[in-house]
């Protein structure tokens, strides 16, 4: 392990970075190539294997029902999928890390209604939450984002109240408020700078299993709707066709595991070692 | 421990009364169930009766209150597609998600117990930093396409073992496993950094010290202060659990209630919906509770902090 550590290189920084570098290629490489063509359907091509030809085009890796290019699903899939993460874990890191200052900082009634709202959310079990109400509301691209991030900020928001208890009792925090500074002021100025490494640290976790949740969402039917692609919902697709093409099923899974192994292997070097956090961090599905 | 107990009832009390606020909001945001339950040549009238006889006409409140009274009577409204209780069907599918809940649970925890005491006593270091690596692997792939691809290896493939249903003892092995190696993975994690604590302490180097053999330590000194936390983890890991089961059955079409939740979104049934969603929590306060309990009689420190 020592040998692990001190090596230049470690392999799951190594391992990791490989990983999502794999997965920004067919995200973002792919559309530049000229077979580039998400939606054309050809039913001659349909269910086509990987590397099989049709007529005058060479489908690298298949097509799906329709005859359409498999790459270039995987392609705009991974881009969908990765939008709806990033954005739903800014969501719940914005939300997470406000209300969890606000909680530590101002105490009282405010700090009982807010972790009594987490504590909640977290008696409902996060993927039936989501399934919940991503029925009764809907699955647009943006309300997919919004639920998301909405069931996720409890992470963020305890350990940023956590911190903020300890902070609002520190020398700085009472100069400034002793020289008339704002509680706003302080909260912005004082307390957000020292929490946001941790929050970082959380997010990058969190990352990989917002992942998870939309994939498995839109697998269940609940997340992205056709005819635009989603990782999970290809996988959902592909399940009708194990038999025949089982590739269909199997590659949009591969682009999946490239995205949250390379972004948990990569961010558990920076998770405090003995702390256990990242190591027993509860991830959802 | 008589006060710690009332607490922590009461607390979970809170908890089952915001779930169940939580459900009333939901059912009443997914809009008028009048629409959907009439048939199409119904006239206004009909639909005035009707909302009267499911108590919509009443102000919010009174509706709030008319069913959280009816919740604590076991009752969360009529199913819109079948003339049954939601409770009633989801009941009629809880023995089956215990089922492959309890088979995971077992699977997970026994292997990984097994799997690292071993390692820790008689096994190298390194074997053990693998096997975690693994354990790491397993956690970042989807729950429902690591079942897919034991289909397609072991029911399409190999056709050892059959993939959709229940029935035989042969139906349950694919999907407990799958869900298993998920608990597998998280136990073996928490196992590390729960061992990797207790090193820390003095208690270690002094048993080492006076001669104790590795299999001593681990097993005799280190493992009754690791086990106390785990039995907190583990309860906390009953959510995940319980949230797995609904992914799974739906890729091995095991009919229990996670199934019954996704058939009920795709008919929108809601009352259905919110029935399996509540109760499933309702499992999951309870055995948190009886988790916090158990924890408050194996440990002197929490009741009397």
């Amino acid at each position: 392990m020592r040998l692990a550590r001190s090596r230049l290189f470690p392999l799951d920084i190594v391992l990791g970075s490989a990983l999502l570098a794999a997965f920004l290629l067919v995200a973002f490489g792919v559309p530049l190539l000229p077979i580039y063509e998400p939606y054309e359907q050809d039913l001659m091509a349909s269910l086509a294997e990987p590397f099989a030809r049709a007529g005058e085009k060479t489908y690298w890796l298949g097509a799906d029902a329709l005859g359409r290019d498999y790459l270039s699903r995987l392609s705009l899939a991974a881009r969908v999928s990765l939008g709806i993460s990033v954005v739903a874990v800014g969501i719940s890191l914005v939300m997470g890390v406000a209300l969890g200052l606000v909680a530590g900082f101002f105490r009282g009634p405010i700090e009982a209604a807010i972790m009594g709202l987490g504590d909640l959310q977290l008696a409902i079990p996060r993927v039936l939450l989501l399934i919940a109400s991503a029925a009764v509301f809907g699955s647009s691209i943006g309300m997919l984002m919004l639920l998301l991030g909405l069931t996720s900020w409890v992470t963020y928001g305890r350990l940023a109240r956590a911190m903020a208890l300890s902070l609002r009792e520190r020398e700085f925090v009472l100069a400034a408020l002793t020289q008339g500074a704002s509680s706003s002021w302080n909260i912005r100025r004082h307390l957000l700078p020292n929490v946001a490494p941790n929050m970082a640290i959380i997010a990058s976790f969190e990352f990989g299993q917002v992942v998870v949740l939309e994939a498995s969402l839109s697998y269940l039917g609940l997340g992205v709707q056709p005819p635009l692609p989603s990782l999970g919902l290809m996988i959902n697709e592909g399940q009708l066709y194990l038999e025949i093409n089982p590739w269909i099923s199997i590659l949009p899974g591969l682009v999946i595991f490239a995205l949250v192994a390379g972004s948990q292997f990569v961010s558990q070097r920076f998770t405090p070692e003995n702390r256990g956090a990242g190591l027993s961090r509860v991830p959802t599905v | 421990m008589m006060r710690f107990v009332i607490k922590r009832v009461v607390q979970a009390g809170l908890t089952i009364a915001g779930v169940l606020t939580v459900g009333f909001v939901l059912i009443r945001a997914a809009g008028d169930p009048v629409a959907l339950l009439l048939p199409e040549n119904a006239t206004a009238d009909d639909a005035a009766r009707m909302r009267a006889a499911l108590g919509l006409d009443l102000p919010l409140w009174r509706q709030y209150l008319m069913f959280m009274a009816d919740a604590l009577r076991g009752d969360l409204g009529m199913s819109f597609r079948q003339q049954t209780s939601a409770v009633g069907l989801v009941l009629e599918r809880l023995p089956a998600t215990m089922e492959l809940a309890l088979a995971a649970f077992a699977i997970g925890v026994i292997l990984a117990f097994g799997l690292d005491l071993t390692l820790r006593v008689v096994g190298s270091q390194r074997l053990r930093h693998a096997v975690l690596w693994v354990a790491l692997t397993r956690q970042a792939i989807p729950t429902f396409w690591f079942g897919l691809l034991m289909i397609l290896l072991f029911s399409v493939t190999l056709r050892w073992l059959p993939a959709l249903g229940r029935g035989t003892p042969g139906h349950l092995i694919l999907p407990a496993f799958t869900l298993g190696t998920y608990e597998l993975a998280l136990y073996l994690r928490l196992l590390e950094s729960s061992f990797r604590e207790q090193e820390t302490h003095d208690y270690v180097r002094t048993a080492y010290a006076k001669g104790l053999g590795r299999g001593q330590v681990v097993l005799r000194e280190m493992l009754p202060n690791v086990l106390l936390p785990m039995v907190t983890v583990a309860g906390l890991n009953l959510g995940v659990l319980l949230g797995g089961t609904v992914v799974t059955e739906t890729v091995f079409s095991w009919p229990g209630v996670g199934r019954l939740i996704v058939q009920a979104v795709s008919q929108r049934d809601y009352p259905v919906v919110v029935a399996g969603v509540l109760m499933t929590s309702l499992i999951f306060v309870a055995l948190n509770l009886l988790v916090d309990l158990l924890y408050a009689v194996l440990d002197p420190r929490v009741r009397l902090a």
